[in-house]
């Protein structure tokens, strides 16, 4: 074989290291981009939802979902993890917190209270799949996935 | 984690064997027979060389940082490598300077990651550390040589054949005194309710160090760095800020201040013209770029081939037209493959900001990025005539030891911001 054939394939090589290199990397970058992604996915997901069910504030319609996180406030200012623009509603209404495999409803000492089914609670309360939330004039419910 | 690294290294090393072999063919390959003397073999200590280092680094990383970027080292190291490859191929004496500086550079970068504790040693002697990049690059006005014997004299030393060119050093600690400072006061420059304009008293040390800096760069004529440290600036002010009127209004002064240059300093003007017409002088003035441009048209899409062009032709291809050589041995498949490397650089170190902890590590994190890709914009750019030319260095792959060492203790420092970010999610 003269030295220039064996060049060639050296150079045929050398295209393909780089391109392999740049091709892993970006296939590992991929990757790394979905597990992430999934991971976020699952970690927001895993707990469930919040659904609307009723609702008379022109902002919130009937429908409407809220991700929940392990421990999840309830109240019109917009710092809580679910926001409900009612006028019935306090600033820092409720929390609902995932303890013992169990979700728990706490009021948070709010003007007009927080109902369970109907009920007004006074003390943190275990949430059953089914059971209506009641704060303001916004009725809403648990989702599992 | 480790073992994409160990994974992207293990190709990083067989590129750069690959890149060795073809060095020595290349003789052969030029004559087409096997009967001719196969010339200067010393490349041979490359992949030795580059091999020690990268293993080196692969294990101290591992130890000290299990949590770091597993991308960059291998990208520096393949970008490395294949910049000695080139050096080599266009004048051996380079290449055996600078395979010496890759080993200093990576026992450097092992040092900074090996120190104990965080960064804050850096934050808090922010005037210190900037005082003494100035006060050493100051010198250079003073005592400073040029290992050439002609041309621009911004190289300290000289004693056994080491210079230090201290403009580099003090590049990687403007960023370093910028982001400690916009970190401290970034709310008291740029409070939301004066929004076009910073507040004047906290603006001023700011401008002053910077001033401080170009002024020395200025006199001393080295007006690719003064560039860059200009970007670098503005790029900075924008991310503490949030707001792009900085920047237009930099760009603006920039363009001011390059008017002026043109007026004022002969260097600029001839860049300048050499760029906007080239071929006015090709022979003369624009020789060089005329010769680069000739160089990239001779590569075409898939180059010479490693070590059977010419691009010899071009003056100082090993250093600032590192570039052209590229262009015309590997075509523009090379090209793409490095500024593919050059841009998931800089892409990971915007990433490594995006997850830091605090604004300081951000800002640190970003502005070396930030660094680094206006850098090599900045040369490749002149080296294909889209900006005048500005003599800095293509990072990792052009010949330089002053470069290539800052350009490793910026990596020591990304990786230690990547690793600090112990386990967490995106």
């Amino acid at each position: 074989m003269d030295p220039a054939t064996v060049m060639f394939f050296i150079r045929l090589t050398l295209a393909v290291l780089l391109y392999g290199f740049l091709a892993a990397l970006f296939w590992l970058l991929w990757r790394d981009l979905r597990a992430a992604a999934r991971t976020h996915e699952a970690r927001t997901q895993k707990l469930g939802r919040l659904v609307v069910m009723e609702s008379e504030a022109p902002d919130l319609s009937a429908g409407t979902a809220f991700p929940l996180l392990p421990v999840s406030s309830l109240g019109r200012a917009p710092t809580n993890t679910v926001t409900l623009p009612d006028e019935a509603c306090s600033l820092e209404h409720a929390l609902l917190y995932y303890r013992e495999n169990q979700w728990w409803l706490e009021d948070l000492d709010s003007r007009n209270g927080t109902r369970l089914n109907h009920t007004t609670i006074t003390a943190p309360t275990p949430v059953l799949p089914g059971d209506v939330i009641g704060i303001g004039r916004v009725k809403l419910k648990i989702e599992m996935e | 984690m480790l073992r994409r690294e160990g994974t992207l290294f293990l190709l990083a090393g067989l590129f750069v064997l690959a890149c060795t072999a073809a060095l020595t063919l290349a003789p052969f390959a030029r004559a087409n027979t096997w009967g001719v003397e196969p010339g200067d073999l010393r490349f041979w200590l490359l992949p030795g060389t580059w091999l020690a280092c990268a293993l080196g680094a692969h294990f101290v990383a591992r130890r000290f940082l299990p949590q770091h970027d597993p991308y960059l080292l291998p990208i520096a190291y393949l970008l490395s490598g294949w910049g000695l490859a080139l050096i080599w191929r266009l004048a051996p004496g380079f290449g055996l300077r600078q395979t010496l500086w890759l080993a200093v550079a990576t026992a450097t970068m092992i040092g900074v990651i090996g120190l104990a504790g965080d960064l804050r040693w850096l934050r808090r002697y922010r005037y210190t550390w900037f005082a003494l990049g100035l006060a050493l690059t100051a010198l250079t006005l003073f005592i400073g040589v040029n290992p050439e014997g002609f041309g621009a004299e911004l190289w300290l030393g000289g004693a056994f054949g080491v210079f230090l060119q201290p403009a580099e050093l003090l590049k990687l600690l403007l960023v370093v005194f910028l982001a400690a400072y916009l970190a401290d006061r970034r709310e008291q420059i740029f409070p939301p309710q004066a929004a076009p304009f910073p507040r004047f008293p906290y603006f001023l040390p700011l401008l002053l160090m910077w001033g401080f800096s170009l002024l020395i760069l200025l006199a001393q004529r080295d007006l690719g760095t003064g560039t860059l440290f200009f970007l670098v600036f503005l790029v900075m002010v924008y991310l503490a800020s949030g707001q792009a009127a900085y920047v237009l209004v930099g760009l603006m002064l920039l363009l001011l201040g390059g008017l002026f240059a043109y007026a004022a300093f002969d260097v600029v003007r001839v860049r300048v013209e050499a760029w906007w017409d080239p071929w006015d002088d090709p022979s003369g003035r624009s020789f060089q770029i005329v010769q680069s441009l000739m160089a990239v048209a001779e590569g075409g899409v898939f180059g010479r081939g490693p070590g059977l062009g010419a691009p010899g032709l071009v003056p100082v291809a090993h250093s600032d037209f590192l570039f052209a050589a590229l262009a015309e041995e590997w075509g523009l498949l090379g090209m793409i493959g490095a500024l593919a490397l050059l841009g998931a650089f800089v892409l990971r170190g915007l990433h490594i900001a995006a997850r830091a902890r605090n604004a300081f590590d951000q800002l640190l994190a970003a502005g070396l990025s930030a660094l680094t890709g206006l850098q090599a914009l900045l040369i490749i750019g002149g080296v294909i005539k889209v900006v005048p030319l500005t003599g800095v260095t293509l990072p990792f792959m052009s010949y330089g030891g002053s470069s290539l060492l800052v350009q490793f203790i910026m990596l020591g420092l990304l990786l230690r911001l990547s690793g600090s970010q112990a386990k967490r999610g995106l």
